[in-house]
This record gives structure tokens, sequence and C-alpha cells, in this order.
């Protein structure tokens, strides 16, 4: 196709006007931004100033402004305006300095206890192209990872993958290409599928999905634990596969928790409507949820549940929520995120852990909350976590 | 030493400033923003006065317009959207228009896509913000300072629990307030 100039000035002056269809912002705007990722030649710091003055003087006098130049002119009214200002922000970072250094203080009688440091997760992971190639996905280097069969596989400056298919490439035949993404222990990451569902995922779980999704379904393998944000399309309903279920909607918010050490998969709906089937025992049992609801299949059919969802998908968001959660799944998660190995000593039997704490916290900071709730002890030496009375 | 503090103050303080006639602070304004947007506005056109003359043009209209304007969200939101405007008009102009039309008739065969118009606005956003690392120390320094600053409105609001929202207009309250204050004392001398 070739695009006349006539076609492009009109599209450019509809853009003005706010007329686009969403289909020409979406390649106008695109293509904005893959011009905006050009080099730009290097300028020395002499020409950079030069070129700052020089449109800062252009400016200031068409602005009429009284000075041509911007250092800070000497008034005393100015300056009693400022120890206004100084004042007022004295006042106010004062009172987030305070809460900030009490809660440091508390921190750091914790982290005397021990000298071993032990970080939190970040975002990390590796992608495992279909020919197998493998790329490691860090906060580093953004732009294109890979270019295969025609898509490109682009990483956003915010980390997240995005697949870019071109129009030209047969869509037919790549849905049997799977890509995967998997999380170490203590790594988690974001994606955005072909179809624009977005997807978070947890540490220590794989996602397994085609480069392009078929006519008439969108199916992706989850190991782990993952947030799906679903892009609506009503004729392709989308389904996430584990190894004991499948779930499937058309366009909604939901949190799967499928680690194959917890005893079931855990489904949280957020929003929409989603079908679980189970596939193991019970044969095809089945359950629809609503928003608000979580499920998990417990020895022959489905146990559904009232819960608070903001619980299920606080991982996502940064925290750990423990809701009167059992001992050792609580200790699995925080496990997996600071990528620990645990040792019980001793009986422990049943215990419930309730609190909530920053997965960005140090490890202290989160064990002190188990601590609180269990009258347990916990011990971090090296990468072991150990716990007992 | 409080007279040069405007490098610290945060965006919204230096625009409330600039209303009451603050010319000072409009220009710590431009020395937060002009670099990165010259580098964006460069980038694209490849022609260093037409990218000069549209950072001049957006100050001018930021200036002359800081009383209507309504910043929906921050000041930086409305120059990355701005200039990104102002660059597809000057794109518009014949001339000028033919220098694309390769480059975008390859990419709309090659089709595209983030689908998602906020994530295609967030990403504009960071692109723009990553051409500070093309700035110097010092010029660079300038907008770091500024983000650092805007950022304990973000850290405070969350020790607090309170929305930044609030953290704003508690301080601006406080400015207005000692502001008066000093009014007052400043009759007496």
């Amino acid at each position: 196709m070739n695009m006349e100039e006539s076609t492009f000035k009109e599209l450019l002056q509809k853009y003005q006007d706010g007329k686009c269809t969403p289909e020409e912002l979406n390649i106008l705007e695109n293509w904005y931004l893959a011009e905006a990722r050009k080099p730009i030649p290097e300028y020395s710091e002499t020409q950079l100033a030069e070129v700052k003055t020089a449109v800062w003087e252009a400016f200031s006098e068409k602005a009429g402004f009284e000075s041509q130049n911007h250092i800070p002119e000497s008034k005393t009214v100015k300056l009693f305006r400022n120890l206004g200002i100084a004042a007022a922000l004295v006042v106010a970072l004062g009172i987030g300095f305070y809460f900030y250094s009490a809660q440091n203080t508390k921190n750091n009688q914790l982290v005397n206890q021990h000298t071993t440091p032990v970080v939190p997760g970040s975002n990390r992971a590796l992608l495992t192209l279909a020919d197998g190639t493998t790329v490691a996905l860090d906060d580093s280097k953004n732009g294109e990872l890979a270019q295969k069969s025609g898509i490109q596989i682009v990483k956003l400056a915010d980390g997240q993958l995005l697949y870019r298919i071109s129009k030209s490439t047969q869509k037919t035949g790549l849905e049997h290409l799977s890509n995967t993404v998997q999380t170490p222990n203590g790594g988690q990451y974001q994606l955005i599928l072909e179809d624009g569902t977005k997807v978070w995922l947890n540490a220590a779980s794989s996602l397994r999905y085609p480069m392009a999704f078929s006519n008439h379904d969108r199916v992706v393998e989850l190991q782990g634990e993952a947030y799906f944000e679903v892009a609506k399309d009503k004729k392709r309903r989308f389904v996430v596969k584990t190894i004991q279920q499948e779930v499937a909607v058309l366009g909604t918010h939901f949190n799967i928790n499928a680690y194959p050490e917890e005893s079931s998969v855990k489904t949280t709906l957020l929003e929409g409507s989603v079908r679980i089937v189970q596939k193991t025992k019970g044969t095809g049992a089945t359950v629809l949820l609503k928003p608000g609801q979580a499920a998990q299949f417990n020895v022959d059919r489905f146990d559904v549940k009232e819960v608070d969802t903001e619980e299920a998908v606080a991982w996502k968001n940064g925290y750990f929520v423990f809701d009167n959660e059992d001992l050792k799944t609580a200790v699995r998660k925080v496990a997996r995120w600071y990528n620990l190995e645990v040792v019980y000593t001793g009986q422990i039997g049943a215990v419930e852990i309730g609190g909530s704490v920053s997965r960005f916290d140090n490890i202290d900071q989160v064990l002190q909350v188990l601590r609180l709730t269990t009258r347990l002890n916990f011990k971090v030496e090296g990468r072991r976590l150990t716990i007992s009375h | 030493m409080l007279m040069d503090n405007y490098t610290e103050l945060p965006d919204l303080v230096l625009i409330q400033l600039t209303k009451e006639g603050d010319q000072l602070a409009f220009s710590h304004i431009y020395e937060r923003y002009w670099g990165m947007l010259f580098i964006h506005a460069r980038k694209i056109l490849g022609s260093e006065d037409e990218a000069k003359d549209i950072v001049q043009n957006l100050f001018f209209s930021l200036y002359t317009n800081i009383s209507h304007i309504d910043f929906k969200t921050t000041l930086s939101s409305y120059l990355y959207r701005s200039v990104k405007n102002m660059v597809l008009d000057h794109i518009k102009h014949q001339k000028i228009v033919d220098r694309y039309l390769e480059s975008f008739s390859n990419f709309s065969d090659h089709g595209a896509l983030i689908t998602d118009q906020e994530i295609r606005r967030k990403e504009l956003e960071k692109i723009i913000e990553q051409g500070i690392d093309e700035l110097p120390g010092k010029m660079k320094e300038v907008f770091v300072l500024s983000r650092r600053e805007n950022m304990s409105h973000k850290e405070i609001a969350e020790k607090l629990g309170i929305t930044q929202h609030t953290i704003k207009s508690q301080i601006s309250n406080a400015i207005r307030i000692l502001r008066n204050k000093i009014g007052a004392c400043l009759m007496l001398f």
C-alpha cells in the first residue's frame, strides 16, 4: 500500500480535529512512538546550552518578560514569600519525615538481629521462543528483543512485553508457535498478549501462550500464579489451562493460583464472569463464578466463597495480605518471593496468620508480621528460613 | 539561600506562583522541561530550528494560557501531550509532510501495535522522559531534583494514608495562610 501525501495529510488533519477512528489513532500514534524511539545526533554541553538560551530569549521577548535573564533577582517581598513556601513545605515534609523515620527505626532494630542480606524479588523472567531461543528479561534494556516469523517482540519502557504482528504476516500457523515466560523464585513479570490481554505473573510461575491466537479461541497454559485482565472479545473465549482445570472467560479480571505445591487451584474473580471446569477428579465438575467469589476444588466438588478480592491480588499490588491464612501457605508465598528454603523444626500444628506487609520491605519486616500472630520463632540464615516453637 | 529554593518546589507550586505573576517561577518550569521537550521534537523533526520553534511556542502557549489550563493530571503530562500535538501539527505542513510519507507508509504496512490508548500515552511519556539521559549532568540534575520533590509528596501521602491531591491542597492552603500572615507583617513594617 502506498500512502498518498493527501491521505497522510488528511489523517493528520483528522487527528487535530479529534475525528480519527480508533484504528487510525492506533496507526498514527504507534507510528509516532516508533519515530520517538529514534536516536538523536549527539549534542555537546555547549551546543545544548546555546539552544537553551536561544529558545528562552526568544520566548521571554515574545512573552514580554521583565528580564531576559532568569537568574533569580533579589526582592525583599520575594524572600518573604519564599520563606512562607519553605515554611509550609517544612511542615509538610516534617510530618512525612516523622512517619518515615519512625518506621525506619523499627526496621533497623529488626535488621540488627542478623546480617545476611535477603532481598525481595524484582521484575525478572526468562522468555523462551518457539524455536527454543531464550531471552533474559529484566529492567535493563528496552526496545526490540527479537523478530521471529514476522512478529516483533518489543520490551516497553516499563518492562512489559508486547507482541507486534505485521499485517502481511500469515496469522495461520502462528497459533502453533508457543512462547513461554517463566519467572524464577524472587521474580515477577507483566506482559501484554497479542490480543491486548494483560498478564501479571507472580514468582516461580510460567505462562505458555501462542505467538498469535487462533480465530476461534485464545488458550494459554499456566503454572503458578497469575492475574489476568482479559481483553474483551465476544467471539473468542479466553481459556487458562492449569494442570487440574480450565478457566474460560470472554473478557474479565481474575486471579489464578495454581502452584503445584498448593493443594488445589484457587481462582478469584474481580470483574465479569468465569466458568471453571475441573479436569482431574469429578470428571468435568463445573462452576460459574460471580465477581467477589473464589473457587477451590475440594475432594469432589467446588467450594465457592465470597472473598476479599484485594487479598487475592495483593501480590500484584506489592503486598502480602494474610487473612487468617494457613501458616505454611503464607510462608510459601514469602519464600517464593524472597527465594528462601523453608525448614520446620518440631511439631507445628495448624496455625493461622493475619496481617499485611509490603513485598518490597526487608524480610524482617515481613517475618515480624508472622511472629506477631503466631508466637513462633522465625530465623533466617543464608537462604534458609527456620521456623520453630 | 531560601530564595533559590525554586528548584525544590513541586510543579504545581511553580504553576500557582506563575499564575500570581511570578516570572521567575516560570523560568524554573522552563529549566525543568525544556531539555527533554527539545530532544523529543528534535528526534522526530530531524531539524534543530524546527524543534526550537516548537519548544518556544509550547512554552509561550503554556505561559499565556496558564490561568485557563486545567492540569487534569500533572504538568508533565500536559507538556508531553502538547509537544506531541504540536509536532504532529507541524508535520502536517506542506513540504514537511513529504519527509514522513515513506516512513509512515512503511509503518502502516507493517502494522502493529499497542492497541490500548492509555498504554500508548504512558509509553510516550516514558520515552520523552528518557530524553533527559541525553542531557549533560547539570541539566539532568534539575529535572531529577524536581522529580524527587514530587516523589516526596507521593511518599508523604502514602505514609499518611491520604491522597496526593489532599497533600497538595494542604500545602497550597498552608502557603496561602502563611502568605497572609507575612503580608500582615509586611504591612507593619
